[in-house]
Parts: C-alpha cells; sequence; structure tokens
C-alpha cells in the first residue's frame, strides 16, 4: 500500500481540552465539552459528554438536556486547518510528501519514504512518536490511493493492524465494499440518490460498476463528478496531490571567534549577515520587514532582538543603520558567542516604477517614522482617532501607529463625528478631573451628560463653561454627588 | 405659575424608540401635574386608542391650570411625528375631528406608497390640510429654514409653531451658535411664535437605559457600539414642572396651554358609518333584515314556527334595532351568501351567532331547539359589547372569501385589524443580551433551558441556576431590562381575518398601512382597540374541518347521489350509533375529539347527546383541569357525588353542568348573581380573564367578588372556592357559544366517519395539513376500521385521494393520490394526467416519451407509482433517471432499456423507501418487521392491553409517535407509541424522565416496561423502564410531533 492518511476528527476539542486529562477521569460528570457549529449541532464531543448520552448531530438543547453542565465551544474551521498545516509541518520532521486534504487529514506517500527507514514499522513508529507529543486523537489507514486511505481512517477501520495492511493486499477492496455510502465524502444528495437505488454500501456500487456499461450508466445519471470520485476511492485513477511545502525562511548563523562584549561591536559581523540576507532575498525577489537576532551566550542563554522596518526592506545598509539606533538602547546580557539572524516571513516585492526625473526625496514620512519606532520603541509612538461616545474621556483613543501604506488615507469613519465640531469642547482636556477649589462665573450650561451605563465607567454629569478670577476659560462638571471638578481649558 | 402640556411625545409604538407605554405616558403626565399630554408617535395612530384607555380607566382628576385654582379636566391630544423627505421635521395635532381624518389620510398615504415599516412624506402631502395644527422642529441651518418658513407661512397661517426642545445635550449651543437664540430670531422674522416641548420618548429617567438598547435593537448592533447615534442623557423623559420652569420662559410654557386649549378632539366620538350598498334602495336596515328573517324562517323551519320562537326572534330584532347592530348581521349575512353561491362551507360561532335571527339568516347550523338549553345572552344590552360573531370558512378556499370582500367595497373602505406582535420572553432575552454584547449561543443556550411553565419558579431564578453570574453587571442589566421590555410592542402583523367595512373611506377614521403580505392593508389599531372604541370587525377565519367536510359531502354526492348539509344532519337529532363510537373513544378524525386527551375523556364522560359534547369539548382544556372542575364534574355525573346548590339563582347557572362551573358565560353570570357584579364589572371581570396572563390583574377582583358573594349570604369558602376556580380558567375558559358551534362539526365529522367512513377519510386526508394526525396515523385508522386502501399507481390515482369501485362486486377502496408523494411537483402530476391514456400506460417507455421533468420520475419511482409496470422500484427508479431520451433525436436510441438490473428491495427497504417517499407505508409496520426479524419480543400489543388486569406489569414497543407535555400537567409526559395495531398512550412521570434522559429525550423506538392502569375503558401504561430502541431502525423516517 502506497498510501498513508491520519484523520483527527477532534482538532478544535483537543485543543480545549488535553487528552490526558480524559483519560484520567472518563466516568466524571463534569467537565463535558463539545463543539457546535453554524445550525447549533454537536460536531466534536468529549468522553464525559458522550457518557452523557449525548451524540454528534443532536441540537445544543438536547444535548444541555442531557447534561447541564456541557461547555460548549463554536466550531472554528480557520484554527483547525491552521492547526493541521501546523502538523503537516511537525510531521515534514519524519516524512516527505504530506498532502492536506479538507478538512481534517493528512495524507502520507509512504513507498518513497521507506528507502530512509527500511520498513515500515520503523515509519511509522516515528511518526507516531512525533504525533504523540502533540496529544490529539487521530485515526490512521493506509490505502491504494489517497481517497481510499482517507475514506477508510475516517470510517474508523481498524480491524487489521496498520502493518499488516501495509504488507498485504487482499484485505482492500473487502474494507472497501463494506463502507456504507454515507461515510464517502460525497454531497447528501448524492447519498440520497445512491441509497434510493438500493446502493447503500461502497461494495454494491462497485459490482454495478463492474457491469459492462456500468461506468456510463452510472455517469449518466448521476453525474461524471460522482464516478470520478469512485474512481479515485477505488483506485482505478489516481489525482496527482498537492503537496504540502513548508514556508521559506532566511536563517543563518555564525559563530564569533572571540566573545563580544559590547553591543556596537556586534555591527560588523552583522553586517555580514545582512548582506547574505540581502543577496538571498534578491535571488527570490522578496523583502523583509521584521527580523530577529538571537544572541546566544556561552551558557547557551540567549537574547533576542527584534527589529522592524516601516516599509519591507531588502538593503542591509537600511536594516543596519535601524540596528545601529536600536542598539544604542540595548544592554547585553551575557557576552555573545554566536549570531543567528532569522526572517520568518518573506513578502514578496511590489514593482514600483520609478520615474528619473522624480527628485529623490532624502526619506519619506513612514521611514522617518520607522527611525523613530526604533530610536524610542514602538510604545512611544501612537495616532489619535475619534470615537463616537458622549462621555468626554472616551471620545478620543490612541491606537498604534498604523503599518506601512495605511498613512495615507484619511480616517472616513471619522467623518460623521463632524458634527461634534458643532458643540463646545475645550482645547485641553485634563486626564484625570480636578476638584474645583476656586470661584467662577458660569458662562454657558449645563450640557448634561448621562451616558456609559453598561460599562464600569458611568458618567453622570453636568458640564458648564465657566470663567474663573484670572479670565481662563474652564471646563468644569458637576457630578451626581454634586461635586464640582475641572475638566478642561479652553484657549 | 402656569401650568404645561407635553405635546411631542412618543410611545413604544413608535417601534425600537419610545421606551414607554402610552398607558404610562397618561398616567405619568398627570402625576407630574400637566393640562394635557400630546402621543405623537412617528407616521402612526397605533398607540392613542391604548392611551384613550388608560385615560378612561384611570379616572384622572382634574388638573389645576392657574393660581386661581380653575381646574380641567386632563386630556389626551393625538397626533403624529413626521420626517419629510426634504429633511424637516413637523408634530401635527388635531384639533378636531376633520383634522383627526386629515392626518390619518396623510399617514395612510405616506405608509401605503412604501413597503411595511416604511413610509415617505413630502410637503405636497401636507398641503391639503385645513384644520391640522402643525408645530415645526427647525433643522438649525437657516438655508433650509427660511424657505420651509415661509410654505408654513403660505399654508398653514394662524396654526404653526416652532418647537424649542430643551435637552441640554451637545446641540444646544456650539461654537458661536446657541439654539435658544437662533430660534427667537427666526420666529421673529418669519412671525411665528414659539412653544416649547420636550421630545418625550420615556415617561421616566429610568427608562434610559432601556431606549439605549433598543436604539441598539434597531441599529442590529451593541449598545456600546452605537457611540453618538445615542441620546447624551435621561433628558427625553418627562420632567417635573419646576425643572421645566426654569428650563422655558414663561410666554413658552403659556403656548403649550394655548395650544392644547385648541384641541377639542375626543378619540371616544368615533363612530363609522356602514356601507349603504348592502341595503336595497327604499327599504331601511331593519326593514331590509326583518324581511331576510322572515324569508329565512320559511326555509329553516318547514313545518311552521313554534310561538316561542317566534317570540324569541321578535325580542332579538328588537334588541338589534335597538342597539343599532343590523348592519353588522346584514354585512355577515352577505359575505355568507357569497360563501353559499360559491360552494364554500362555512360556520358562524360566538355568542350573536347562536341566535335564531342568525340560524335564520343561515349564518349557523346550529337548530334553535338545540339552542333553548343555551344561555340567551346573544347581545347583552347592559353590557354595552358588541355582538360576536367569528365566521369560519373552509381553510383551503378563504382566500376567495378575502378577495370578494376586497372586490366588492375596494382596497380604501376594506381592511384587515392588526395585530400587535410584542416582546415575549424569548425574543425579549435574545433581543436584550445580544445588544448587551452577551454571546448568542449562550442566549440559546438559556432560552432552551429555561422551562416557562415552571409555576415556583420563575426565569429569574432559572438563569441564575442556569449559570448566569448573578453579581456581574452585564447579568443584572440584562434580567432588569428583559424584565422592561416584555410586552413592548415590535411591530404590527395582520390579524387572522377580523375585517373593518365602512362606508366611507377608512382611512378617515384610522391610518392604513400595507402588510407584509402582497395586496393586503391593514389598519393601525387591533382588536382591543376596536373593542376600545366600540368599532365593529367582522370576523373572516378559516377551519380545516370544513374543507374536509365540504369535500367528504362532494364525494357523496358524486358517488352516492344524496346531499348532505351540515343543517340536514344536525336536523336528524341525536343518533345513538354514532354516540357509541365516540364513547368508546374512537375519534381519529373526529373534529376537536381526536387529542390524545380527548380521548382518554370520551369513555369516562360518555356523552350521549349534542349537549354532552358541547360539555367534553370545553372540559378538556388548561382551564378547567387548572381550576379541577374536572373530577368533579366526573363524580357527580356517574352518581358518585351528591350535587347541590347554594341558592336558586346558582341552579340556575350551574344546573346544565352539573354544579361545576366549566364555561366562561357561567363564570361572568356567577359574578352578577351571586355576587352583585354589574354589567361593566362582570365585563371587566371577562377580559382580565381574557388577559390575566399578560396583566396579572384578577386579584383586585377577588375582594369584591368574595365580600359581594358573602354578602349575600354564601358561604366564604364556597366563594374562595369559586375565586380558585377562576384564577385557573385564567385565559382558557372556553365559551359556552363557541363550544356549541364546534360540537355541531364535531358530531358531523363523527357521523361521517360511522357512515361514509371512505368519504370521511378522503376528504379528510385531501384537506391536510390540518388536524392532530399524520397521514400514516390516519391511514393506519382506516385500515382498522376495514377501509380497503390502494397505494399510489401511475395509472389509477388522481392528484387528491380518491374513493375508486373495485372489480369484484360492489366493494370499494381508498386509492392515495399524487399529493402524498414527495418531491412531486404539482406542475409533473398536471402533465402526467394530461398525457396518461384512458386505458393507462402499458410501459416504462411510454411514460418516460411524457418528457416529465426527472425530479419528479424518481420521486414516482420511489414511491413504487411504477409498480404494474417496473417491478422493482430501484429498477424504475434507475431507469427514470436516464434523461437520454429526452432530446427527440435519440428517442429511438433509448429503445433498448438499459443493461444494468438491480437488486429488488427486501422488506426493510421497501419500508425505507415508503416512508421517505410518502410517509405512509401500506404493507408493513416497523414493529412488525423488527419482530419477524427476532429483534424484539415479549411485548404485548396495543389491541392485547385490554385483556390485561389492572396494575399488572407490562413491556411495550412502539414508534414514538407523539409527545406532549401539557403545562396543567406537573411535569407529566405523555407519550404515543405506535405499534403494528394500534397506538399505546403511555405516561412518563418527571423523576422517570430524569432518570433516563436520553431515551426520554431521543428515542424514536421505545421499549417501556410499566404498569398498565386502567379506568373503565382507558388504558395508560405508567412507565417504569425506558429503553431506546432507535438504533435498530437507524434510517426510519417518522417524525414524532413534539406538543410543549
Amino acid at each position: 500500500m502506497r498510501w498513508l492518511a491520519l484523520v483527527f476528527p477532534q482538532l478544535q476539542l483537543d485543543s480545549v481540552c488535553p487528552v490526558t486529562e480524559q483519560v484520567q477521569n472518563p466516568d466524571a460528570t463534569t467537565g463535558a465539552v463539545v463543539v457546535i457549529d453554524g445550525g447549533q449541532q454537536v460536531c466534536q464531543l468529549n468522553a464525559q459528554a458522550m457518557a452523557a448520552g449525548i451524540r454528534p448531530g443532536m441540537k445544543l438543547g438536547t444535548a444541555s438536556a442531557l447534561n447541564r453542565d456541557v461547555s460548549f465551544v463554536q466550531h472554528d474551521p480557520g484554527f483547525e486547518r491552521a492547526r493541521a498545516l501546523e502538523l503537516a509541518e511537525i510531521c515534514y520532521q519524519v516524512s516527505a510528501n504530506i498532502a492536506f486534504l479538507e478538512p481534517d487529514a493528512l495524507i502520507f506517500e509512504v513507498s518513497g519514504m521507506l528507502k530512509l527507514y527500511g520498513c515500515f514499522k520503523h515509519y511509522w513508529r516515528d511518526l507516531q512518536q512525533v504525533l504523540a507529543a502533540q496529544t490529539l486523537h487521530y485515526k490512521a489507514a493506509l490505502g491504494h490511493s489517497p481517497l481510499a486511505a482517507c475514506v477508510l481512517a475516517r470510517a474508523g477501520f481498524c480491524s487489521v493492524p496498520l502493518e499488516q495492511q501495509f504488507a498485504q493486499e487482499g484485505w482492500l477492496m473487502p474494507a472497501l465494499d463494506a463502507l456504507q455510502v454515507g461515510q464517502l465524502d460525497i454531497t447528501p444528495r448524492q447519498q440520497a440518490q445512491l441509497e434510493r437505488l438500493g446502493l447503500s454500501r461502497l461494495g454494491h456500487v462497485r459490482s454495478l460498476l463492474q457491469k459492462s456499461k456500468g461506468r456510463k450508466e452510472l455517469a449518466q445519471r448521476l453525474g461524471r463528478e460522482l464516478l470520478d470520485y469512485l474512481d479515485q476511492v477505488l483506485g482505478h485513477h489516481i489525482r496527482p496531490l498537492d503537496y504540502f511545502r513548508p514556508e521559506d525562511v532566511f536563517r543563518q548563523s555564525i559563530l564569533l571567534e572571540h566573545e563580544l562584549h559590547t553591543s556596537q561591536s556586534l555591527l560588523f559581523p552583522v553586517k555580514n549577515l545582512l548582506q547574505h540576507m540581502q543577496a538571498y532575498l534578491q535571488r527570490r525577489a522578496c523583502r523583509v520587514q521584521h527580523l530577529r537576532l538571537l544572541l546566544s551566550g556561552r551558557e547557551g542563554d540567549t537574547q533576542v532582538i527584534a527589529l522592524s522596518g516601516a516599509e519591507p526592506e531588502r538593503a542591509s545598509e537600511v536594516w543596519l543603520s535601524l540596528l545601529q539606533l536600536k542598539l544604542e538602547s540595548v544592554q547585553l546580557s551575557a557576552p555573545v558567542t554566536a549570531v543567528r539572524l532569522e526572517a520568518l516571513k518573506l513578502l514578496e516585492e511590489h514593482v514600483c516604477t520609478q520615474d528619473i526625473f522624480e527628485p529623490v526625496r532624502a526619506s519619506s514620512p513612514s521611514q522617518l517614522l520607522g527611525r523613530l519606532q526604533a530610536r524610542l520603541g514602538d510604545e512611544a509612538l501612537k495616532c489619535v482617532h475619534l470615537q463616537g461616545d458622549h462621555r468626554p474621556e472616551h471620545a478620543f483613543r490612541y491606537s498604534a501607529l498604523p503599518k506601512y501604506g495605511e498613512l495615507k488615507e484619511g480616517y472616513a469613519d471619522d467623518s460623521h463625528y463632524s458634527k461634534c465640531s458643532l458643540s463646545l469642547r475645550p482645547s485641553l482636556l485634563f486626564e484625570v478631573p480636578v476638584p474645583l477649589s476656586e470661584g467662577i462665573r458660569i458662562v454657558h450650561g449645563p450640557e448634561r451628560i448621562q451616558s456609559g451605563w453598561w460599562s464600569d465607567t458611568p458618567v453622570c454629569r453636568d458640564y458648564f463653561v465657566a470663567r474663573n478670577t484670572e479670565q481662563q476659560t474652564l471646563w468644569v462638571f458637576r457630578d451626581a454627588q454634586r461635586h464640582w471638578f475641572v475638566h478642561g481649558l479652553f484657549a | 405659575m402656569t401650568g404645561y402640556a407635553e405635546l411631542h411625545c412618543l410611545s413604544n409604538f413608535t417601534f425600537l424608540r419610545g421606551a414607554s407605554h402610552p398607558e404610562e405616558l397618561v398616567s405619568q403626565a398627570h402625576a407630574l401635574g400637566y393640562c394635557a399630554v400630546a402621543i405623537t408617535d412617528e407616521c402612526s395612530m397605533a398607540g392613542v386608542v391604548r392611551a384613550y384607555a388608560a385615560l378612561k380607566a384611570l379616572d384622572l382628576s382634574p388638573v389645576a391650570t392657574d393660581h386661581a385654582g380653575k381646574t380641567e379636566p386632563f386630556k389626551l391630544i393625538v397626533g403624529t411625528e413626521l420626517n419629510l423627505e426634504c429633511g424637516q421635521k413637523v408634530v401635527l395635532l388635531a384639533p378636531c375631528r376633520t383634522a383627526y381624518a386629515e392626518i390619518c389620510r396623510v399617514i395612510t398615504v405616506a405608509r401605503r406608497r412604501c413597503e411595511k415599516g416604511q413610509y415617505r412624506v413630502a410637503r405636497a402631502d401636507l398641503e391639503q390640510m385645513e384644520n391640522a395644527l402643525v408645530l415645526w422642529l427647525p433643522t438649525l441651518s437657516s438655508e433650509q429654514d427660511e424657505p420651509f418658513a415661509h410654505w408654513l407661512n403660505d399654508h398653514f397661517q394662524g396654526r404653526t409653531w416652532l418647537l424649542y426642545e430643551r435637552l441640554l445635550d451637545a446641540h444646544e449651543a456650539g461654537a458661536g451658535f446657541n439654539k435658544r437664540s437662533y430660534l427667537c430670531d427666526l420666529g421673529a422674522r418669519v412671525q411665528l411664535p414659539v412653544c416649547a416641548a420636550g421630545n418625550v420618548h420615556m415617561h421616566c429617567p429610568d427608562r434610559q437605559p432601556l431606549q439605549d438598547v433598543l436604539t441598539a435593537i434597531r441599529l442590529n448592533c451593541q449598545v456600546q457600539e452605537l457611540g453618538l447615534k445615542l441620546y447624551a442623557n435621561a433628558e427625553h423623559a418627562m420632567r417635573p414642572l419646576h425643572k421645566l420652569r426654569k428650563l422655558y420662559p414663561e410666554s413658552w410654557r403659556a403656548e403649550t396651554l394655548k395650544i392644547a386649549e385648541r384641541c377639542q378632539f375626543d378619540l371616544g366620538s368615533l363612530r363609522y358609518e356602514y356601507p349603504r350598498e348592502l341595503v336595497p334602495e327604499g327599504l331601511s336596515p331593519s326593514r331590509y333584515l326583518k324581511q331576510l328573517v322572515e324569508q329565512g324562517m320559511t326555509r329553516r323551519f318547514p313545518q311552521g314556527v313554534s310561538l316561542q320562537i317566534q317570540r324569541t326572534i321578535r325580542q332579538e330584532l328588537t334588541l338589534i334595532q335597538e342597539q343599532g347592530y343590523e348592519y353588522f348581521f346584514l354585512t355577515t349575512y352577505d359575505i355568507v351568501q357569497f360563501a353559499k353561491r360559491r360552494g364554500i362551507l362555512y360556520q358562524g360561532r360566538g355568542s350573536a351567532a347562536n341566535s335564531v335571527v342568525c340560524y335564520c339568516l343561515e349564518i349557523t347550523s346550529v337548530d334553535p331547539r338545540q339552542i333553548d338549553v343555551l344561555f340567551e345572552r346573544f347581545i347583552s344590552k347592559e353590557r354595552n359589547e358588541p355582538p360576536d360573531i367569528d365566521v369560519d370558512f373552509e381553510h383551503q378556499r378563504r382566500e376567495e372569501v378575502f378577495q370578494y370582500i376586497y372586490q366588492k367595497y375596494g382596497r380604501t373602505r376594506a381592511a384587515l385589524a392588526a395585530t400587535v406582535i410584542s416582546f415575549k420572553f424569548k425574543s425579549a432575552l435574545r433581543g436584550i443580551g445580544k445588544a448587551l454584547g452577551m454571546n448568542e449561543s449562550r442566549l440559546d443556550y438559556y432560552i432552551k433551558n429555561i422551562n416557562r411553565r415552571d409555576r415556583e419558579l420563575g426565569w429569574e431564578v432559572q438563569l441564575a441556576s442556569l449559570g448566569l453570574d448573578q453579581q456581574s453587571p452585564v447579568s443584572r442589566h440584562l434580567v432588569r431590562l428583559t424584565q422592561e421590555v416584555i410586552g413592548f410592542p415590535r411591530h404590527l402583523s395582520q390579524h387572522v381575518g377580523g375585517f373593518i367595512i365602512s362606508s366611507g373611506p377608512l382611512s378617515e377614521l384610522v391610518p392604513v398601512e400595507n402588510a407584509a403580505m402582497a395586496e393586503r392593508t391593514v389598519i393601525q389599531w387591533d382588536k382591543d382597540d376596536l373593542e376600545t372604541l366600540g368599532l365593529l370587525k367582522v370576523d373572516v377565519l378559516a377551519l380545516g374541518m370544513l374543507s374536509a367536510i365540504r369535500r367528504s359531502f362532494d364525494m357523496i354526492r358524486q358517488r352516492y347521489g344524496r346531499v348532505l348539509s351540515i343543517a340536514d344532519i344536525t336536523r336528524l337529532q341525536d343518533d345513538p350509533a354514532v354516540y357509541a363510537r365516540l364513547q368508546q373513544a374512537d375519534s381519529i378524525g373526529v373534529f376537536q375529539v381526536e387529542s390524545r386527551a380527548q380521548m382518554s375523556m370520551l369513555p369516562r364522560l360518555k356523552p350521549r347527546c349534542y349537549y354532552d359534547l358541547v360539555i367534553q369539548i370545553a372540559i378538556v382544556r388548561p382551564g378547567p383541569i387548572q381550576g379541577d372542575m374536572v373530577h368533579p364534574y366526573l363524580r357527580r355525573r356517574s352518581g358518585k357525588e351528591e350535587v347541590d346548590y347554594p341558592s336558586k339563582e346558582v341552579r340556575a347557572v350551574l344546573e346544565r353542568t352539573l354544579g361545576v362551573p366549566i364555561f366562561q358565560e357561567q363564570v361572568i353570570k356567577l359574578a352578577m348573581v351571586a355576587a352583585g357584579f354589574s354589567g361593566g364589572e362582570a365585563d371587566q371581570l371577562r377580559r382580565a380573564m381574557a388577559s390575566w396572563k399578560k396583566t396579572g390583574q384578577l386579584q383586585q377582583f377577588r375582594h369584591k367578588l368574595v365580600a359581594g358573594m358573602r354578602e349575600r349570604g354564601y358561604e366564604t369558602e364556597f366563594a374562595e372556592r369559586l375565586f380558585q376556580q377562576i384564577c385557573g380558567f385564567g385565559e382558557y375558559g372556553f365559551p359556552e357559544s363557541h363550544s356549541a358551534s364546534f360540537a355541531v362539526l364535531a358530531y358531523v365529522s363523527a357521523w361521517l366517519k360511522h357512515y361514509y367512513p371512505l368519504a370521511f377519510y378522503c376528504g379528510l386526508l385531501n384537506s391536510l395539513p390540518m388536524g392532530f394526525y399524520s397521514p400514516s396515523q390516519l391511514l393506519q385508522d382506516a385500515v382498522r376500521h376495514d377501509v380497503l386502501v390502494r397505494p399510489v399507481c401511475v395509472n389509477q390515482s388522481q392528484y387528491d385521494h380518491q374513493v375508486e369501485a373495485l372489480e369484484e362486486g360492489g366493494k370499494e377502496a381508498l386509492r392515495l393520490g399524487f399529493r402524498l408523494v414527495r418531491g412531486l411537483s404539482r406542475k409533473g402530476v398536471e402533465q402526467l394526467l394530461e398525457q396518461r391514456p384512458d386505458q393507462g400506460f402499458d410501459g416504462m417507455a411510454q411514460i418516460q416519451a411524457c418528457a416529465l421533468d426527472k425530479r419528479d420520475l424518481e420521486a414516482l419511482a420511489s414511491a413504487n407509482a411504477f409498480a404494474g409496470l417496473s417491478g422493482n422500484r430501484y429498477q424504475a427508479r434507475w431507469d427514470m433517471l436516464d434523461d437520454a431520451c429526452k432530446v427527440p433525436m435519440f428517442t429511438h436510441l433509448a429503445a433498448d432499456a438499459s443493461a444494468i438490473q438491480l437488486p429488488a428491495p427486501d422488506d426493510w427497504q421497501n419500508l425505507q423507501e415508503d416512508y421517505a417517499s410518502t410517509g405512509v407505508s401500506l404493507t408493513h409496520h416497523p414493529i412488525s418487521l423488527l419482530r419477524c426479524a427476532g429483534c424484539i419480543d415479549g411485548y404485548t400489543r396495543s389491541t392485547e392491553l385490554a385483556k390485561l388486569a389492572h396494575k399488572s406489569w407490562v413491556k411495550v414497543v412502539g414508534v414514538v409517535t407523539g409527545k406532549q407535555s401539557p403545562g396543567s400537567a406537573a411535569g407529566v409526559t405523555f407519550f404515543t407509541l405506535e405499534d403494528d395495531t394500534g397506538n399505546i398512550n403511555v405516561v412518563v412521570w418527571k423523576a422517570t424522565a430524569r432518570a433516563q434522559k436520553q431515551a426520554y429525550l431521543t428515542a424514536r423506538i421505545l421499549e417501556v416496561v410499566g404498569i398498565v392502569e386502567k379506568e373503565g375503558e382507558v388504558i395508560h401504561v405508567i412507565a417504569g423502564r425506558l429503553q431506546d430502541l432507535s438504533h435498530l431502525m437507524a434510517d426510519l423516517d417518522t417524525r414524532s410531533r413534539d406538543f410543549h
């Protein structure tokens, strides 16, 4: 058998409650967890839920009636897909030629790996070891085609042990024949069609296909797609798979001749690394926006320096100057013996045509921002946005600097806050209102603001514009306890 | 110190904006000392009648209008707020009846031109208004305001004001802008007086959170996301006078009083005229009515009219004339005559319907000799109640009656009453929870698990036990806001069938708007509003059993040449053979008495005559059950208990039901004769009973009832018991008059089932969906009554089920029709029938040549309709799937049949296909198949239960076809198990259910081990052990109907 399929029926659930807990006390009535899909039906459940009588396909209401304490989680196919790809990456250590089949299966092409492992037993052992560390539920089966293996794995076929499955062939056809059409990956309508012709098992369909004109007639009546799928399951035809490809990353390390003690002295060796990186990126026509420098010490401890540019860059000078700025504020925690440069996310280059007559600017605003960020730290630079909220403290917010390219656009959603321009608001708002301690003369008011009852910071205040003895114009308010505060100053 | 009148006020009938009920606004305005309040919902008059009803009910004291102590009665003004297309906003008020009609017309035009829930109004629409008052809220930008002000002055000279609404928000003043001075200037420039108002959205500021949440629901987002779309504060509430004094200058407040002064329109003065064309030229309505009654008398009483009946007719006609209800009867008469001409079966019901006048007008078929025993009540003069007639029509043809009414009177003069759809617990919790940002699945979880019928634990307490953290602020908001919003209106929908028909345009009486259904219009008031104002509506309702009966009559006429009508059957008087069947609970398919609960009651009550049926129908309802009337009645009927009456008056009321109050009328009558309630008070009691769940107002009657009865010499115990019975009755007490009409149909259907079973089952099956049972259950009942049933056949069947003559000597069978086949289109059937040769198809090739849709052919194949032509339905389906022969060019190619031969289905598979394709299997039953396969044994069949002794052990197995948890039954669930010989009633107590939850909740085939309980002929199995056997039949398609 050439193909191995691993099916993970509970990817999401397994990340919510790890396998080991479940195995410990399968009888407990607490701790039942189910995953429900968009139609409020149970699609994954753990052992405690099973013990309470909950079954897949049940509605949430029924499940909770069976077990009051059942916790439920919404199904997240995106998460499962990402997790499956992670698993593929992990399995890549053991096996090349891995393909991902929606929504929850990995297909391995075994025959290619046998040269490396010698026999199937060793290969499977190594694969199992890698998977065991992940604490997941999975089902495995072999087949003469990817889809056959997948279908058998999903159906939970296990009456023949895996090694025997690999070695022998006679077990495969009976196993496939015994499958019900509902266990195939076909649409409900196709399933109904087959069943209502009395073809309730794959074996029935196979014997039909073997008759003369059987294939033609089936295709005519039930569609070529179905015939195609059946052919793939039955091994008559194997469509090439899209194999998993690990992502491109740049990683390079160097050992230093002798320990370096100061951060500035790092610049020279790193310059080399950056130049190699530039060449690598140039070959692939990519840029990077984030770099990591891992500095290892004698004892094996590692210090990580992260570098981010405001724009994707590959020029080593640019990165070097950024690094220089960054290193001014970095203290080495230990003498450095090795340096490793990692660029984990490669971005494809945007082709930009440059007009040779355009005056070249020294640096663009985004480059300036990049330098400021490198110098002061990411947290020191912020944008201000208007927010819709009646409470003055919440009428605006700070946010992190937008990424490259977004600075240019205006904040379209602020336009309808322009009605704020009508209202009286001070130029300076105190972060914390100050109790009023002087005499004032009220010029305008009250403006009553009563809002935010749903949050931790409800506001119930009467605001006034007032003038004090020094002719300053203040924004004061009186709260629900009739205490007076100053909240801001008008220009 | 002047008073104040609030002239701009929205109730919660401005859906999802107003946060208070109209009643609350009225009562609060009065409590604050306002002189008047105007309810001005947005483009709507939907809330004004409730405000008016509150005004009447609260009996408010007059309000002081000035220092000198002069007082005036508190006033309700009606009007509407409109947002014009040009961006301006006005409030229109109605000072007089004509202005009110103008406003209603404008609202109607604005709403009718848009789809439901929207409106559009332009300046031109308002120009025709000569009397309405206009209050204008300017946009505060001079370019737009000046021209509009000129337009106002041109068209509404002397009756326009500028509105100043000071809401202490950011719009009051801004950079270089001040609203007050702007309005002063504007008013001076364009010569318009300024008036103060509040833009009231709630009656008190506490409602601000609710108003915010309603906005969130309306805009479909969370309340935290609304930002500036919320109001900045709680000033949109009714404010006390001293505060208003500080906010507004005196002259502007005084202006409100001047406006209020001009408004003299009282809603109570609304009347409408009936369509005159109903009465022929030269006759008065009374004369015409009398004429029709006289004509009817000769038809209905061919043997002559007794003196007693003549006297009754005279009395009734006099009463009708005194109260001015002639048109009402004439309208109803006209409608039923239309139905009669078209052959649509109908039946009137209700207290007025059971009068002799109605019998003569052929509105009902209840023979007055039977009515004699009923209460006279038909119109109660002292209670000033409008007559109560509902007319049921065949449900499949009611639409024709609707169209007749619309055609005859036109869309401007006829419209349906509205129904107010309001927030109930589920929608309230979900809406509020979503607005507060709670997870939707969690909300669903709470809703699923809260038992609304749990009397001891309110839903608030149940929420806590479901894991809602009571301490968190969000939860507290959730609970409080849900409590507040339950009962709030959400939108208007059309009433089931209540029509208002007037002589002039309806839109001068009440605004008319579009319903969701095409070609339907509704008025903005519901049936309670109409009753408050004393306006009459005609109820045109639908009843499935009428369709079934009419079809049976047609079939009987066709096949046996006998012409029957409902009146013909009732004239035959009580037939003991028919009653004998009912006493044995052989009532599947019989109107009103076929449910499981009714079937348990029939052998106990043993109805022998018409009036027994009337009682039977009314007694098996939550009201009498909860009020504990059922057992006393049965005991007295069987002589186990003595009947005694505390007084002559009580005897007169309760004698017909052996001293136990069963009907709503009895309770009302007792309140009047035994506790001294006046007509009006009794009417209030009736309304409180009808809406008890919503308003909980019954308690206030308790004191009056008990005291009144004690005064008249009754025992306290008797009085208290009666009150408890009333509470138990609640909204479920059935009126005797309705029960009487239903009893007629029950008897007729039982009669048909006994004498013409084939026609009966046929008519019933052709009228589905209706009734309590599925086609499968009805057919099994038919088979048990020795009816021969023939399956769907491509050569024999029609679309409907038919009675078919068999070749061997005079016998007949019920032939199932194509309508039973799932997935078969009506069009496909028509095509098939068109092309079917007289002697039928003789081969599959011929059928395929008909070029029917592939899906239709597949459906027919799976239903085994080709059984005569192709032995095996799998093969037939396989053959049908091939559409190569559709193309005419290739028909010769298709001549060779498919080379593939599929094996024939076995019994199991046949059964599955039967259920999948038609829901019915004539050849097998799952239980018999299971037995033959050896999967089950040692159980008792349904027909053998009668042989077992009371309290003996038994094991039964069946398909779960019914699960009922009636609220009156304290956590008990009734299962109906169907085996191959009949139905078994299983009682599952709460504890049993809890201990075996999985089987209880999910089993489709259930094995029950329990104890037999026999009471006479009524047999139940009390469940002990439940075992789910569904895994034995994984693919069976039986659908269990859950009545919860």
